[in-house]
């Protein structure tokens, strides 16, 4: 930590309020109890307003069950700041949510109940109502354009640096 | 209600305006930290978690005391209000701490 002393969130003047959640997770990667960890961050425009990473509270069969859960678990604080906005009368039209799991996006899209996914229980199932009210959009994106990445799993110096900067973290000389 | 000027320091965040925008950053409490845990002579390393490592609840190393590793623990959360790169990592660190472990304790201290 002593070499990236200098490090600080960066906020520019005058930039959008296009507000977008990135959500990930990391298949079993706690060895204790081979849980999974969700990962997530809001940004509005290019600044970063909110972000968390979560043990997850159940045990997953497959990938795209972490991933689904936790876009569930991005969604649901994305309401809470989209509530926020619209008290200040800001319109953020429809919120893209931006995962790197096209089975987890699927899951979301598809409302049939399906053997694979018929233990995911109804809690997380509200992401699929706001999704087709248009409030929310799911869309794709490659794992190495993932920013929630460095929430979820330890990163390679190179990885972890780009994302680094990706959040808006800059140095302050 | 008074006008104090412009705000540069709140709850221990550093906050500087410029005409560009707005930075936010906890250098001063970083250097508190450091010098509190004496780690001023660590080595640094480049990212607060290798990709290698595997933590596990009993690796059969010696245990370290609990407080200390708590309050370790608790500093470093406060960090996170500024740092979201390092979130994971404390995360990480703070599920093991009913029985911390020599081994444990030791890649945490790294992350400085």
């Amino acid at each position: 930590m002593k070499h990236s002393l200098d490090l600080a969130l960066w906020y520019p003047r005058g930039c959008n309020f296009d507000f977008i959640g990135y959500t990930d997770a990391d298949y079993a990667v706690f060895l204790v109890g081979r849980k999974s960890t969700l990962g997530m961050a809001h940004f509005l425009g290019s600044c970063l307003v909110s972000w968390a990473t979560k043990k997850q509270h159940s045990v997953a069969m497959s990938i795209a069950e972490p991933e689904y859960v936790a876009a569930t678990s991005c969604h649901a604080r994305l309401l809470w700041i989209w509530q926020q906005l619209k008290d200040f009368s800001i319109d953020t039209g429809c919120i893209p949510i931006i995962c790197d799991n096209t089975s987890a996006i699927n899951i979301v899209k598809n409302p049939c109940q399906h053997k694979r996914t018929k233990h995911i229980d109804i809690r997380h199932h509200f992401l699929r109502g706001n999704v087709r009210k248009g409030l929310i959009s799911m869309n794709f994106c490659a794992t190495d354009k993932q920013i929630a990445d460095i929430f979820t799993k330890a990163l390679s110096r190179e990885q972890f640096e780009r994302n680094r900067l990706e959040l808006g973290m800059i140095k302050t000389t | 209600m008074s006008m104090m000027g412009e705000r540069n320091f709140f709850l221990g965040l550093q906050i500087r305006q410029t005409s560009n925008g707005t930075m936010i950053h906890q250098q001063r409490y970083v250097k508190e930290l450091i010098k509190q845990l004496r780690m001023e002579t660590a080595k640094p390393i480049d990212t607060p978690i290798s990709a290698s490592t595997r933590l596990v609840m009993d690796d059969g190393s010696p245990s370290v005391e609990e407080k200390s590793y708590r309050s370790m623990i608790g500093s470093l959360l406060y960090l996170t209000a500024s740092r979201p790169d390092i979130v994971f990592s404390v995360g990480l660190c703070a599920c093991f701490q009913s029985k911390p472990k020599k081994n444990t304790f030791e890649g945490y201290k790294n992350g400085f």
